[in-house]
């Protein structure tokens, strides 16, 4: 069934949906914003520390649904499985109103200077692909801004001197550290680095009407019961619906991006909540998936005018799939460090992020949000005892008494780490599911263990007696902080989208999320996935108050 | 078989017997499940599920007159869906009191517990749905969210979105099921989990003396998050500070149960949040010592410590106070010597 | 004319119709205490979990619900395990009849450790029980237990919280609201706001 015209279609409620969708409807433009997930309340989710995004070993409150969406993994031994939502490997990002913002650990980090020009700085990687943004930081400052300020961060990173200039400081003030912070943050000092308070979207004071956090022990993984973690859901997607522009359609599988003669979109096509076929017809499109789903996406357009999927002549839709790796290393310590003071990970040092001898890149190093009991038994070292009565005395002794420290490394893009569409296996919907193949680049894993020594360092100044690391392997990284496939670039053979995000071949066609960044720097990207959206945004209602999108 | 057509005619009169019985089953099964429902005292339940434990201390409790259906009604209302269900296996992961069954239980524990329900009646414990929740006062200011029902409605079924429209600091405001408005927020259920009524009472605290009051088995705080009343055994109470200093709490476990929504923030200071601690003259007292248990009221808990024909002649209820005037700078939790004392603390009261 | 519904009459009534919904709704699960495991499985699942987390000073996996969490999940989201369970319970009662002769659940304590040991590394002796089969079956049930032990109380493990308690952590973190907040003035929640 057709429905009636409208001027935009944004596909995806997540981090960058919910934030073009509110830029467009507030530049005047009637926008419809499809999300294939439902609004969420903490009832779904209600702290269940085995049920939750992060820790889903009895499945997940935020989606997407087990039975519906499978995914088809190719291991690095080449064999492949099928695999569920809530299984290791899928790689999911949520699929509600809010998209990973409702569960999120929260970090509001600011891609550094360098992270924008990797390859200028330290040349070609070889077996990568990585290359520079087509845009610099300083494109993007202002929108970082109002990123930071129309969601809200706090945090305070004045004391970060390797930080990229900016011009006003963070709206809100940090929480006060946790033990285990105030530890660390000593430490770090006296090792001569530079620690400072990590840019959170959370409330540390009132504002909006919402109240400050309560400092729970369940954040990641988790929605905030006092609507204390800003995300999209709880910011800029309630504006964009208040302005009357803007009508968000939840429950809503989008099958395909219909393009006419001329190979511009025309419409989407998609199933409701009630799995009825429908067409929505606009003057433009705006692709906010994520970078799994969005590159699946184009691929299931293809047509006669795209053979291989809409932007995909050069087949470079799907290539460069990344995330992150994080290298990790707990130690035990002879204080109790559990103060029960959520969400922990509040000090960071970025004097490893870039400028490392023989190293590409590196990692902002930082505190880890609490961990649960079940995690830390899933996290235990080899040495520990699993089971008996050694195990119960171990936890008793290990668990309020460590400290964890780790961070993202910045990922070499390459270009067998891939997402295609699976020749056998559908959904539930029909349609060809993602298959996820390739590995990362073994330089990751150099830097990891750099990133590793440094992590150690840190623990052991702050006084840890043990400690025990773990080192990520060359499996593909995704997951929320998945990026990539649809890269950002000038050249039409090198990249799908131009510098606005607008797909080379269809000028009313938009790539808006993660998928569009040529790498994902050293830190966690949903800011940086939002400043993107509030820049492309921009051009998109600029260029339509000069009707350029109109066919 | 239909070819000579003998057995057909053969098989007619059991066939029909068969369907005809098979049919009266059907039917008779959902009245049939009612009364079991009704007449059966849940040892059968029981035996299927892992309800034991609750079943076990419901039997020992003084409860263990009432039948399980006088309570769980409707989540033991027969009907054919739940037969199949039931008779396929399909259990749900866990079993719960149901939202009607909550508020249909108040007037049964009325009817024993008059005295009890009384005062509750008339504290600020009864207020409803309506009340807390489509307040201009409140909604105003601040946007109400999901941890609302964590002390108010803790057993309503959805989100605050669920209940309220809409959720904006607008308004006007309106419950989604006009049916609640007049319900109570916080129900007997809220702080008592009946199924332990009577038991024998707790005896392994260690904060609590000898000789003084343990308290019930049956309260617990319905906990919204894991739809499990936690029993008062194992309810933390925070360390409460003031400054750098730690308040010193009474040992009374019972406020524990107060303490779960009547909190200080996540920095433990006294004051903050909804905590009331005491501390200054009042330090150390437990919140059962002024408050009575149901209705909260303090109407008469001055002259237990301050008599009126005491030594010093002073009426401590007609001091400045808030418990004369809630507009009083003296808040009765936190008053001190030097709040009256403004010159300095005569030694002889200073020493004690 | 006798009353259609004299009191007699009633009550036989009401007794065939209760023994017809006793029949329909108990038959189908033939009395056993659990949802998914026979009663057997169940005595032996109570034996393994023990040995995985036994009781000391704090409840041991069992008391804390463990087989309760197991059985529940069984029939939800662990379906997919179920055959591995019926599998692995009943290969491991061969083992221990093989190499001790007596059933799982009548094994001496440290029998079963030891045997749970083999099990671990893949070297118990059982007739038509692999190598990577056992060390699957031994890892599965583990991660189980310790998610009951340590997990939410909610799915029927980890009862009155012994897991968080045994780690030194609030059963539930108590924190106020700051709608009461005394020590904050309507100005100080406002001004942070105001910064640029």
């Amino acid at each position: 069934m057709s429905r009636k015209r409208v001027n935009a279609v944004v596909i995806g409620a997540g981090a960058a949906g919910g934030v073009v969708a509110k830029e467009l409807a507030e530049g005047g433009l009637s926008v419809v914003l499809l999300e294939r997930g439902q609004w969420t309340t903490n009832y779904d989710c209600r702290k269940d520390d085995l049920r939750n995004q992060r820790t889903s070993v009895l499945g997940h409150p935020f989606g997407p649904d087990d039975e519906r969406n499978p995914r088809v993994i190719d291991d690095t031994n080449g064999e492949s499985a099928v695999v569920k939502p809530s299984e290791p490997g899928y790689q999911n990002n949520a699929a509600c109103v809010g998209s990973g913002t409702v569960s999120y650990g929260a970090m509001a980090w600011r891609y550094m200077e360098q992270d924008f020009r990797m390859r200028s700085i330290y040349g070609a990687v070889p077996g990568s692909t990585l290359e520079d943004w087509p845009i610099t930081y300083h494109d993007l400052e202002p929108y970082y801004e109002k990123a930071e300020r129309e969601i809200g961060v706090s945090g305070e990173v004045t004391n970060d001197p390797f930080k990229a200039p900016r011009v006003n400081p963070l709206p809100m003030p940090p929480l006060a550290g946790n033990r285990e912070c105030e530890l660390l943050r000593a430490a770090a000092g006296r090792l001569g680095w530079h620690p400072f308070d990590v840019p959170m979207f959370r409330n540390s004071v009132p504002r909006q009407g919402r109240q400050q956090c309560m400092r729970c022990r369940w954040c990641v993984g988790h929605s905030c019961e006092v609507n204390a973690k800003n995300g999209t859901q709880n910011t800029v997607i309630p504006t964009a619906l208040a302005t009357g522009n803007c009508e968000l359609r939840t429950g809503c599988h989008v099958r395909r991006i219909l393009t006419d003669a001329r190979g511009r979109a025309a419409a989407v096509e998609y199933y409701d909540d009630r799995d009825r076929l429908q067409e929505q017809p606009a003057d433009l499109v705006v692709v906010s998936g994520a970078a799994i789903e969005s590159a699946r996406l184009l691929m299931l357009s293809a047509g006669k005018m795209y053979p291989a999927g809409i932007g995909n002549r050069y087949d470079w839709v799907g290539r460069n799939l990344q995330g992150h790796s994080y290298p990790r290393v707990a130690g035990l310590f002879k204080e109790v460090i559990y103060d029960d003071l959520g969400p922990g990970s509040g000090v960071a040092v970025c004097d490893f992020s870039h400028g490392n001898k023989a190293l590409t890149g590196g990692a902002m190093i930082t505190g880890d949000f609490l961990r649960s009991p079940y995690q830390f038994v899933e996290k235990t070292p080899r040495w520990a005892p699993r089971w008996g009565i050694e195990h119960k005395r171990f936890m008793r002794e290990a668990y309020r008494f460590h400290a964890s420290v780790g961070g993202p490394v910045q990922e070499m893009p390459t270009w067998d780490s891939r997402v295609q569409l699976d020749p056998k296996v559908k959904d539930y919907w029909g349609l060809p599911v993602a298959r996820i193949s390739g590995q990362k680049h073994p330089h990751v894993v150099e830097i990891a263990k750099f990133i590793v020594g440094k992590c150690e360092m840190w623990l052991k100044e702050a006084g840890a007696y043990k400690t025990w690391a773990s080192i990520p392997n060359l499996a593909v990284s995704g997951g929320q902080h998945q990026a990539g496939t649809c890269r950002m670039g000038n050249d039409p053979k090198t990249s799908v989208v131009n510098r606005y995000c607008q797909v080379h071949e269809a000028d009313n066609l938009f790539v808006i999320d993660g998928s569009v960044h040529p790498n994902n720097g050293g830190f966690n990207p949903a800011l940086t996935i939002m400043a993107v959206a509030y820049y492309a945004s921009a051009n998109i209602v600029k260029t339509w108050k000069g009707t350029g999108f109109r066919s | 078989m239909e070819g000579n057509g003998v057995p057909v005619v053969k098989y007619r009169r059991p066939l029909l017997i068969t369907a005809a019985a098979l049919v009266c089953l059907g039917l008779a099964a959902v009245p049939g499940a009612k009364l079991y429902y009704q007449s059966s005292w849940g040892e059968a339940c029981a035996r299927c599920h892992e309800i034991q434990p609750n079943f076990d201390s419901w039997q020992h409790s003084s409860h263990r007159k009432i039948n399980c259906t006088q309570c769980h009604a409707s989540s033991l209302e027969a009907s054919v869906r739940r037969i199949v269900l039931h008779a396929r296996g399909e259990v749900p992961e866990s079993f719960h009191l149901r939202l009607n069954d909550v508020f249909g239980m108040m007037e049964r524990c009325k009817s024993c517990h008059q005295q009890e329900f009384a005062q509750w009646r008339a504290g600020p414990h009864a207020t409803t749905y309506s009340r807390i929740f489509t307040d201009p006062k409140h909604n105003e200011k601040r946007r109400l969210m999901d941890d609302c029902l964590r002390c108010h409605g803790m057993y309503f079924g959805g989100g605050v979105t669920d209940l309220v429209e809409p959720v904006s600091t607008t308004g006007p405001w309106k419950l989604k099921d006009p049916k609640l408005a007049m319900q109570p927020a916080i129900p007997c259920l809220a702080c008592h989990s009946i199924h332990r009524q009577g038991a024998p009472m707790f005896a392994s605290q260690d904060r609590t003396g000898p000789k003084q009051e343990k308290f019930r088995p049956s309260l617990a705080l319905m906990d919204r998050r894991s739809q499990l009343p936690i029993s008062l055994a194992i309810l933390p109470i925070p360390p409460v500070m003031e400054g750098a200093r730690t308040v010193r709490v009474s040992p009374d476990q019972r406020q524990a149960l107060c303490y779960q929504c009547h909190a200080p923030l996540s920095t433990n200071q006294v004051g903050t949040g909804d905590d009331r601690t005491p501390i200054g003259v009042h330090e150390g007292l437990s919140c059962i010592a002024c408050h009575q248990k149901h209705g909260q009221n303090t109407r008469t808990s001055c002259a237990n410590c301050h008599p009126r024909l005491s030594n010093c002649g002073l009426d401590a209820e007609k001091m400045d106070t808030t418990f004369l005037s809630s507009k009083s700078k003296h808040n009765i939790h936190f008053v001190k010597c030097g709040g009256c004392h403004t010159k300095g603390v005569p030694r002889r009261i200073a020493k004690r | 004319m006798r009353n259609k519904w004299d009191p007699e009459r009633r009550r036989f009534m009401k007794a065939t119709a209760v023994a017809v919904a006793a029949t329909t709704i108990s038959c189908s699960r033939s009395g056993r205490p659990w949802r998914f495991l026979t009663s057997a499985e169940g005595a032996a699942a109570v034996a393994v979990c023990d040995a995985l987390i036994p009781p000391d000073q704090y409840a041991g996996a069992v008391a804390a619900g463990a087989v309760v969490f197991i059985d529940r999940q069984l029939t939800g989201h662990y379906r997919n395990y179920a055959k591995l369970y019926r599998d692995g319970l009943a290969a491991l009662d061969r083992a221990s009849q093989e190499g001790y002769h007596t059933a799982l659940a009548g094994l001496r304590a440290d029998c079963l450790t030891e045997l749970l040991k083999k099990v671990e590394k893949g070297e118990a002796r059982a007739s038509g029980w692999s190598k990577s089969q056992q060390q699957k079956f031994f890892s599965t049930i583990l991660a189980h237990t310790m998610q009951s032990y340590y997990g939410d109380p909610r799915h029927g493990g980890n009862r009155d919280e012994v897991g968080y308690r045994m780690l030194g952590i609030p059963a539930t973190p108590v924190r106020g609201r700051s709608k009461h907040d005394l020590t904050l003035s309507e100005a100080s929640q406002s001004s942070a706001e105001k910064r640029p």
